[in-house]
């Protein structure tokens, strides 16, 4: 009895510690965070709503703060606008073929044709696995140069490759694939909604007065549309187009592209979170019914949640 | 402790080098997370504070907004919390816990999820308790939060202490203590200095603002560099 009970009671110590894990990684994500808290409001209104009582009224104007999360969104903007050197725009077959010409000028010079395929193939694998952790790690880079310094260490600590350690990736061309029409327009649409939403809180906050700016500016002939313009409106329609950018920029990438099965998993998530946000937002953009519109924003956030999670368990699982 | 300030000059503009070559949209990419942001409205916070005592700008509901923000990351702390102590037991750790269970529950009492009445009944007859004819009991059961708040501030301190006497460490080791030690210090100086206005019921002054940007604002540069 006595070993049965310690060992069911450090099983259940090491299930609780790798939940606490998995949510303490989790909560980190402010998208997760915002999801989890427009979820329990959603919640809280709709047991209201059914038993005409207001639930926890100030838990649910706290929980609202949570929304506050878009007025940073416009954080992120500097370094997906910068740094373009990440593993989805990096051209990976020209890499290859340029790494492959530096590594046997500079240090295999007059080896065999077989020699060349086995080294052709380590490189490759050694580029899938440096892009495999950029990914993984969320990083790219500004400038070609730091992409280089930045391979040429991960090729130094490959163990299949680490002979190659004098191998100098100066002179390295490091092309980009050229970025489909729909992810520039889904970058523009949440740049503008980034940015729009940072105008808005502080407008709502009365730090800034927009209305009486958007008068005096509208006094010019070229500017007068200003006046008629919602801001709430601008936010809400920049974010539909954003999310219909990504649906088919998800529906490309399945359709027109080979992805590894980990991305077409992704892009497959990406297109119904992407159709159920679309929907969400331009019902908001149209003005429907606000029980409507509720409803769309929980189902939205709810499959952004299961999205986020299942992404998070596949990459932990991935890591062992 | 004095050690370890010796290197200011050097360390401080280590550190701004630090954050050069960081870049700035990886630092703010870096920000971009709860831990990050919460550290940004800590330090937006005191500056509102300052502002609105100035009377610069209309920077009220503002400040509420920040504040409420502040509040909602604090019901999370128990996650991190529980998390490091079962990873690697510690009496720090074990003091951020019951901090943050503290924050927590202060919270859920302030926003009606729960009634703490009982326990402030209760703290208000055990507080009459005089321990060593002082008031420790009272102040203890008043603000538990921060009792928690400046042990482990100390604690931290006595570590980094420790560490610094006992440990080589390299430049990157000492300027994320330095900030620490800035950290620490500033949040007992701050509590200190809260309890007593509070108690002869004046109102913070400017001094304890810039002191807590300060504060916050090494704690944010530490989470930065790290």
């Amino acid at each position: 009895m006595g070993p049965l009970v310690r060992q069911s009671f450090h099983s259940s110590v090491q299930h609780v510690r790798s939940g606490l894990e998995a949510l303490n990684q989790l909560y980190k994500d402010p998208e997760f965070f915002q999801r989890i808290c427009q979820v329990a409001i959603v919640i809280f209104q709709g047991i209201s709503w059914y038993r005409d009582k207001v639930h926890f009224p100030k838990w649910c104007i706290l929980l609202d703060a949570a929304n506050f999360n878009d007025f940073y969104d416009v954080i992120e903007l500097p370094y997906t606008l910068l740094h373009t050197y990440g593993p989805d725009r990096i051209d990976t077959n020209a890499l290859l073929d340029n790494l492959e010409k530096i590594v046997i000028r500079q240090c295999l010079y007059g080896i065999t044709q077989e020699q060349k395929a086995a080294i052709r193939e380590r490189l490759r694998s050694a580029i899938q696995s440096f892009h495999e952790d950029l990914e993984e790690n969320d990083v790219a880079f500004s400038t070609p140069k730091e992409y280089k310094n930045s391979l040429q260490e991960w090729l130094k600590q490959d163990p299949s490759i680490c002979h190659l350690h004098s191998i100098d990736l100066t002179h390295l061309e490091v092309a980009l694939t050229p970025t489909p029409l729909v992810k520039k327009l889904s970058t523009l649409n949440n740049a503008i909604a980034n940015i729009g939403c940072v105008l808005y809180f502080l407008q709502e906050w009365q730090v800034v007065d927009l209305a009486s700016k958007a008068a005096s500016l509208g006094q010019f002939p070229l500017l007068s549309w200003l006046q008629r313009v919602s801001l709430e409106k601008v936010i809400y329609g920049s974010l539909s187009l954003y999310y219909l950018c990504e649906f088919l920029d998800a529906w490309r990438i399945l359709r027109m592209t080979t992805p590894s099965p980990e991305a077409a998993r992704n892009a497959k998530w990406d297109r119904v979170t992407a159709a159920a946000e679309f929907v969400f937002n331009f019902a908001a953009f149209r003005g429907a019914d606000p029980r409507i519109v509720l409803s769309f924003m929980f189902i939205a956030k709810m499959l952004g949640l299961v999205s986020i999670t299942d992404r998070f368990l596949r990459s932990r699982r991935t890591n062992g | 402790m004095v050690s370890l300030f010796s290197g200011l000059g050097y360390t401080v503009g280590d550190i701004c080098h630090e954050v050069r070559r960081f870049g700035i949209a990886k630092c703010l990419k870096k920000v971009y997370t709860m831990p990050g942001l919460e550290k940004v409205v800590l330090v937006i916070i005191p500056i509102l504070e300052l502002l609105k005592q100035n009377s610069i700008g209309k920077v009220d509901i503002w400040l509420e907004v920040m504040k409420d923000e502040h509040s909602l990351y604090t019901s999370v702390h128990m996650i991190p919390a529980t998390y490091r102590l079962l990873k690697t037991p510690s009496l720090t750790k074990t003091l951020y816990l019951l901090k943050s269970f503290c924050e927590t529950a202060v919270l859920l009492d302030r926003y009606e999820v729960v009634d703490l009445t009982p326990y402030v009944n209760f703290s208000s007859r055990l507080g009459q308790l005089s321990i060593f004819q002082s008031d420790l009991a009272k102040r203890f059961l008043n603000a538990p939060k921060d009792f928690f708040v400046v042990l482990l501030a100390i604690t931290n301190l006595m570590n980094l202490g420790r560490k610094h006497y006992l440990e080589v460490h390299d430049s990157k080791e000492r300027r994320k203590d330095l900030l620490k030690a800035v950290y620490s210090l500033g949040m007992v100086a701050l509590v200190i200095m809260k309890s007593r206005f509070y108690r002869s019921g004046v109102p913070l002054p400017a001094f304890y603002h810039c002191l807590d940007i300060a504060t916050q604002g090494a704690n944010l540069v530490r989470y930065i560099i790290k």
